[in-house]
């Protein structure tokens, strides 16, 4: 598998993915607008807008992957000639902002999405918050594509010789590796460290409930009561997710070419699924307190809880297999 | 030794404010799961 | 003591846990006991958070189970904390954090029976949860955080 990690496969595949928070998310935020502007209480509460905030929070998740390809691509093409290291820093800055907000809408779509299967209704505050979110994202992620379609093309700014400018919508990734790994600062990656650890037992216990739930243990629990525990989960992998962006970051010779991050991100995707699954699903939610699983339930709760393990596996294995630190 | 302390400090604020968070969002749950009855 | 700490040290058990070039040996101890804790606290935080008052739908009864799994897995943990110690005697048996982390788990597991104990002592489906169980339920919880920051902080040495 480690043979697949070249230099023109970590390219190529930010350049494939990357479509999902530009493209995707356009469509995405479309949806929302068509949803809240529409007339029809159908559309508003029923399809439309749960289905518009289900995509924003899996273009949220798909969004992970396609940030740590682009520092992989950044590690491929950085010797080539005519790339300009700064206008790949500049991209990564903005993208870096762009892709901290769009998180925090994913988040925010996430909740309306667990409130709308609690109640068959979307707080209209949650509404508000997730539209502005995502409205404010989009425009982010507008001027990162460019500022990166500028690194091979600048001939698609309006002056090819702005190429590499610096937004001021930006978070600069260097102060947050300086932040990690600079001088006097060693408490910080041992403090992300334990961090890691509190929020992986925090998302893997709620969802390992709720999961062996699923699977048709602890049936005398009603699944809605359990459901109303999965914030928890999404909280602990908030966690996670800040930590670990912040030791990619700071290091990431260590882990765009090794081969076992790219599974532990795989195996985080399907997590992420079973999480949504979990959340909105009306086989899910109708799991009926002493009632026995279908064979479908069983199959993913068995495959959610293997790829949980298998994410804290690739993970603590990161240093040993592989080619890590 | 002081950087010991200073993992569990920062990491026991982490915990703070994750159950914080988490109780606010479950009082929220409480109040409202029920209006829909 | 550490002529025997020695000795194991330099035992040919001790030697491959450490220094084998599988990843059978130390790297999958330190993920088995990486399971282990993920199992343990996990099970922990959901029933620690369902004792301080969260998601009080969530019926207390039908989650005694959760003390048997987080039995299973310090059992697991117990095993591959010895291999662990065995790879490093010297080390470890001279570290205070070591030394910590043992003293926060043996504070904390006859705490956990007793919240068992008191859980369930009236009724194997309490309703509602006395404020010294609340207490034990925060007090094993912060325990478990602290033993968290032991074993990952112990990784450096």
């Amino acid at each position: 598998m480690s043979e697949l990690i070249t230099p023109g496969n970590l390219s190529h595949l930010h350049l494939l993915i990357n479509h999902f928070p530009t493209v995707g998310l356009t469509v995405a935020f479309a949806l929302l607008v068509i949803s809240i502007i529409s007339d029809s209480e159908a559309m508003k509460h029923d399809t439309m807008r749960p289905t518009a905030f289900g995509m924003l929070f899996a273009i949220a998740v798909m969004t992970l992957p396609v940030f740590t390809t682009g520092l992989a691509a950044e590690g491929a093409i950085e010797k080539v000639a005519g790339v300009s290291k700064q206008a790949m820093d500049a991209h990564e800055n903005s993208a870096l902002l762009a892709f901290v907000v769009l998180e925090l809408a994913g988040a925010a779509a996430w909740f309306g999405l667990w409130r709308w299967r609690r109640t068959r209704r979307i707080p209209p505050g949650l509404t508000i918050l997730t539209f502005i979110l995502s409205a404010v994202s989009l425009g982010l992620m507008t001027i990162a594509a460019s500022i990166g379609g500028g690194i091979r093309h600048p001939e698609i700014l309006a002056d090819p010789n702005t190429a590499g400018t610096q937004s001021m919508f930006s978070i600069s990734a260097s102060a947050v590796a300086f932040f990690v790994n600079g001088r006097g600062h060693q408490w910080v990656w041992p403090t992300l460290e334990s961090a890691h650890f509190v929020g992986m037992t925090l998302w893997f216990g709620v969802l390992l409930l709720a999961n062996l739930r699923l699977m048709g243990w602890f049936t005398r629990i009603p699944y809605p009561a359990l459901h109303r525990l999965l914030p928890w989960a999404l909280l602990g992998f908030g966690v996670n997710e800040v930590s670990g962006m912040m030791f990619y970051i700071a290091t990431p010779k260590g882990y765009t070419t090794n081969v076992m991050f790219y599974w532990k991100l795989l195996f985080l995707l399907i997590a992420a699924a079973d999480l949504l699954y979990l959340t909105v699903w009306p086989q899910a939610w109708r799991t009926e307190a002493g009632t026995p699983s279908h064979t479908r339930e069983r199959v993913i709760g068995a495959a959610a809880l293997a790829s949980f393990v298998a994410v804290m596996y690739c993970g603590r294995m990161l240093p040993f297999l592989g080619n890590s630190f | 030794m002081s950087l010991g302390w200073t993992v569990v400090f920062v990491n026991f604020g982490i915990i703070v404010l994750v159950y914080v968070l988490g109780k606010l969002i479950d009082s929220a749950a409480e109040r409202y799961d029920s209006r829909n009855d | 003591m550490m002529t025997y700490l020695t000795a194991l040290h330099d035992s040919a058990f001790s030697t491959w846990i450490r220094e084998a070039e599988t990843v059978w040996a130390f790297p999958t101890v330190l993920t088995i006991h990486t399971f282990g804790m993920m199992l343990l606290v996990g099970c922990a935080w959901v029933m620690d958070l369902r004792l301080l008052g969260v998601g009080r739908t969530i019926p207390i009864g039908p989650l005694r189970p959760l003390f048997r799994l987080m039995w299973f897995a310090f059992w697991i943990n117990l095993a591959t904390g010895l291999l662990l110690f065995i790879a490093d005697p010297e080390r470890k048996a001279t570290s205070i954090l070591f030394w910590s982390k043992m003293l926060l788990i043996v504070i904390n597991l006859p705490l956990i029976t007793r919240l068992e104990r008191s859980l369930y002592r009236e009724t194997p489906e309490p309703t509602v949860v006395s404020g010294g169980t609340k207490r034990l339920a925060a007090a094993s919880a912060a325990l478990w955080a602290g033993t968290i920051f032991a074993g990952r902080l112990l990784g450096y040495m």
